[in-house]
């Protein structure tokens, strides 16, 4: 590694520096976010990283495996000193970016910092610690049976995205997960690493100049480098209802999520459907917990979610009544979603949801540590750098007519993916007989088939 | 101000900001801290009922009216409550456990008027309905049955707690068990709402962007009419001294065995009860302590460890829970876990350990109180459960006093076999259709 490289790396780093500056409490926090998540484990860009085929759960892999031993220190060092120091540090890979993460009171930061440089710049990559790590991530899986949540979102997500990156999980399978090995690690840190592919932040009770000389003393071999990131694929559209039953046995319950796919965050239909899906299911008073829970008690939660990041997301309402109330539930929640593409917002609905909308934003930028989460995501997903600051204005400016040229546009009642976590033989029958899925496909999978 | 008496006051932190405890007339107390960091405020009501003022037959009563306490009052329609706050840009929430239950509001410095006027309104002309009994009741069934039934975790916790109380009302479930809830009925919530939500059963904390003047004002004005009640003195009763151990087995829908253990700990006012959370957070807290790093990262026996000591008025747990890797059967976990307490209770922590545990816990603490919610949930609670909101910042003194020989002392007397109690779920295999319990509580031993 040359100086001039490192030199060059640090600068990009402090260039790029994102910083929420908050004296109130003793607290510090240094953020190091790679701009490619486990999308980059399909992507040509992965594939290249690996040293051969692209291989799911890499990215995951390699990050965590990062603090398994890093400088000088083993697994055991690393925990015990920063146990020592009552500082806390965190790997977490997602679809889209990576985080790096140390947090300590402030008296202990810089020795915090100093580990984590350790851990992101020079991971020894141990042996023992890579099949020590394999074992926990196949461990991990074993629990997942036991989440209905987590394997509703899970066969959900693998149904609608297909073969394209979010469809694939970010801890990948258990074949994929014994497939993997230490010199794609190596590879993937080599490739991925890079100041170009990295966005620093701080947050708490640090100031600029302090956050500047730590970088400096303690990142000043981060390599130059490019940005990895590169177009997410969007899937390929499906149509007609598409019921997926997640087979497990002894449910008293089943974990329901019906959507479809979403416009892109960029997409200028994102903000005007956003606004009408929270209208939908996004609060207590919504239409869809209004109806489901207020009116009829059939589930405890009940909601709607339109998502977003670098790629396309998906829309989704969530439900989760009694075994007994699936078919019933699944029923009326069809008949809202159809109601709701069809007609639109009710009378009321647009002023109320914009104005919710506008004055609850202050909670989502209520702490520096709030504020630094969603700059950084922003940059991520390469949104303007003021959308959380003009959020509040663009949310007054939807308009009745950009909420149905949206509506019009993207929802497609007809084409829902209806996932179900349950006993099969408890629902199945039922919902075989609903008129709105007298034509659906439908599909039954163990609950442990993925 | 004549109507309000200023009870107390103390620093919170080191920032400047105050903490202070007024009292109306009435009894309702008021703790305000003025913290203009973020343009928010938190308004909660912390009511002195919970589970543990139930009684058998009917469990489950004091959640079940948390959710009917969003329902219609006098002078709002049933779903205006909720709806003037989400107009105002605000979230609302409530949640009960067995010492109280809270009521939680959210929302923009500018709508602290709205807050008062809605909270004290349902605190005084809450209006109850068969049909919204009928329709909460479905409600709660649902959350039941995600949270119990349907969860294995949620489904031990329960029997832990079952099997480890046998007379004081942390035996049930803050839920209730499932027969009850299908059979509480209008009259027994409205006996409920006449008897214990009452001002001078109930603490109002504020917290954020506030003037204190101002609120102070408000709430003189919209509670200061409501009338005290008679609140029944809550029974005294003491868990009988367990001992021998109990160990129950269940056949679960899992792949591996999961255990949950309970060792009887102090309450939550006790000395002790801080000790025991760090004596906790020594020996499972982190990935440097001494039974995770052996049996998690080491020997690969537990995929998981986790641990808390429940926060309660009076003595409740240590909780453990623990899953197995495959290969792996509980009676070896617990048998090498068994081993890591007796050495530890023969010889104590280590300074070292003490040291980077004290370290955690002193992070935790700071990072509780980052947002106005989180400020106000600490205070409330510590003023419910311990009956001062200024033992909050007792917790950083105390923790930093606390010595190797403290924490041994501890070991030895709470950690002994015959306080435990054992939740063992095993693997019940495709054919299984019922849970079924293959131990009891008479003592059998693990």
């Amino acid at each position: 590694m040359s100086t001039t490289q490192t030199a060059s790396g640090v600068s990009t780093l402090i260039d790029g520096l994102i910083l929420e500056e908050n004296h109130d409490l003793p607290l510090c926090r240094l953020q190091l976010t790679l701009r490619v998540g486990s999308t980059s484990d399909q992507t040509e860009a992965g594939t290249a990283a690996s040293g051969g085929p692209a291989k799911m759960g890499l990215c995951n892999f390699a990050s965590e495996l990062q603090r398994r031993g890093a400088g000088v220190r083993t697994r055991a060092q690393i925990d015990e000193t920063l146990d020592g120091l009552g500082a806390g540090l965190s790997i977490v890979c997602w679809h889209d970016q990576v985080l790096y993460e140390v947090m300590s009171l402030r008296e202990h930061f810089d020795r915090a910092v100093e580990i984590l440089a350790d851990v992101v710049l020079r991971p020894t990559y141990p042996g023992d610690e890579s099949e020590r790590l394999r074992r926990e991530l196949l461990a991990n899986l074993d629990d997942l049976r036991d989440d209905d949540s987590g394997l509703l979102h899970r066969f959900f997500s693998r149904a609608l995205y297909g073969e394209t990156p979010y469809g694939r999980p970010v801890s990948g399978t258990e074949d994929s997960t014994l497939a993997l090995d230490l010199d794609g690690a190596h590879a993937w840190h080599r490739h991925h690493i890079v100041a170009g592919n990295m966005i620093a932040g701080a947050a708490g009770s640090i100031s600029q100049t302090e956050v500047e000389s730590l970088l400096r003393r303690h990142f000043s071999q981060v390599p130059a480098g490019p940005r990895r990131d590169e177009v997410i694929p969007s899937p390929p559209k499906r149509t007609g209802r598409r019921v997926l039953i997640v087979d497990k046995p002894e449910r008293t319950q089943s974990q329901i999520l019906i959507g479809q796919l979403a416009p892109h965050w960029k997409d200028p239909s994102w903000l005007p459907l956003h606004v009408s899906t929270v209208a939908f299911g996004g609060t207590f008073t919504a239409r869809l917990m209004d109806e489901v829970r207020v009116k009829r008690g059939l589930s405890y939660g009940a909601s709607a979610r339109l998502g977003n990041g670098r790629g396309q997301r998906s829309l989704y309402a969530n439900v989760f009544p009694s075994a007994e109330q699936t078919a019933e539930t699944v029923e009326l929640v069809l008949r809202l979603y159809e109601e709701w593409a069809e007609k639109g917002l009710r009378p009321g609905e647009l002023d109320f949801i914009r104005n919710y909308l506008q004055k609850s934003h202050a909670f989502t930028v209520q702490t520096a540590d709030d504020r630094l989460g969603l700059r950084t995501r922003l940059q991520v997903c390469d949104m303007p750098l003021d959308h959380e600051k003009t959020y509040p204005a663009r949310v007054a400016s939807v308009t009745e007519a950009d909420i149905a040229q949206a509506m019009k546009t993207w929802l497609t009642p007809d084409d829902l993916l209806i996932t179900i976590v349950a006993t099969a033989d408890a629902v199945l029958p039922s919902l075989q007989k609903l008129p709105g899925l007298r034509d659906a496909e439908f599909e039954v999978v163990p609950y442990d088939s993925f | 101000m004549t109507d309000v008496t200023l009870v107390s006051e103390q620093p919170f932190g080191e920032g400047g900001l105050v903490s202070r405890l007024y009292q109306l007339k009435n009894g309702l107390k008021v703790l305000l801290l003025r913290d203009p960091s973020a343009p928010v405020f938190a308004y909660q009501t912390w009511f002195s009922v919970g589970s543990r003022h139930e009684r058998e037959g009917k469990t489950g009563i004091a959640h079940l009216f948390e959710h009917l306490m969003f329902n219609e009052t006098q002078n709002l329609p049933h779903g205006e409550f909720d709806r003037r706050f989400e107009l105002a840009g605000g979230n609302t929430n409530a949640a009960t456990w067995v010492d109280w239950t809270y009521y939680q509001d959210d929302l923009p410095a500018s709508e602290l008027a709205l807050a008062v006027s809605l909270e004290s309104e349902r605190m005084q002309n809450l209006l109850l309905r068969e049909r919204q009994v009928e329709t909460e009741r479905g409600v709660v069934i649902s959350e039941r049955q995600m949270r119990v039934d349907d969860d294995v975790d949620g489904f031990m916790s329960e029997e832990l707690f079952r099997l480890a109380f046998t007379t004081h009302p942390y035996h049930w479930p803050t839920i209730g068990w499932m027969q009850d809830i299908r059979n509480l009925s209008l009259d027994d919530c409205e006996r409920f709402y006449r008897t214990y939500y009452a001002p001078n059963n109930a603490t109002v904390v504020v917290a954020g962007d506030i003037d204190e003047s101002q609120t102070l004002a408000l709430i003189v004005k919209h509670y200061g009419g409501i009338g005290a009640q008679t609140i029944p003195v809550t029974e005294v009763i003491v868990e009988p001294v367990q001992t021998e151990q109990r160990v129950v087995r269940f056949r679960k829908p899992v792949l591996t065995d999961k255990i949950l253990m309970g060792y009887k700990s102090p309450a939550q006012h006790d000395p002790d009860h801080l000790r025991m959370e760090l004596l906790g957070e020594i020996l499972i807290g982190s990935a440097s302590s001494p039974i995770y790093r052996d049996l998690v990262i080491e020997k690969e026996i537990f995929s998981s460890l986790g641990g808390s000591v429940t926060p309660f008025r009076d003595p409740g747990l240590w909780e453990i829970s623990a899953s197995l890797h495959r290969g792996h059967g509980a009676d070896e976990g617990l048998a090498l876990f068994d081993q890591h307490i007796a050495h530890f209770v023969a010889h104590g922590p280590t300074a070292e350990q003490l040291d980077r545990a004290r370290a955690r816990m002193l992070t935790s603490f700071y990072l509780s109180l980052k947002t106005a919610h989180g400020k106000a949930s600490s205070l409330g609670e510590s003023q419910t459960t311990l009956g001062d909101y200024r033992e909050l910042w007792r917790v950083p003194q105390i923790l930093r006093s606390i010595t190797v020989a403290d924490l041994h002392a501890v070991a030895q007397r709470y950690l002994r076999p015959e306080l435990r109690t054992v939740v063992i779920a095993e693997p019940s295999g495709e054919a299984s259709d019922e849970d079924e319990a293959e131990g009891d509580d008479d003592g059998a031993e693990a």
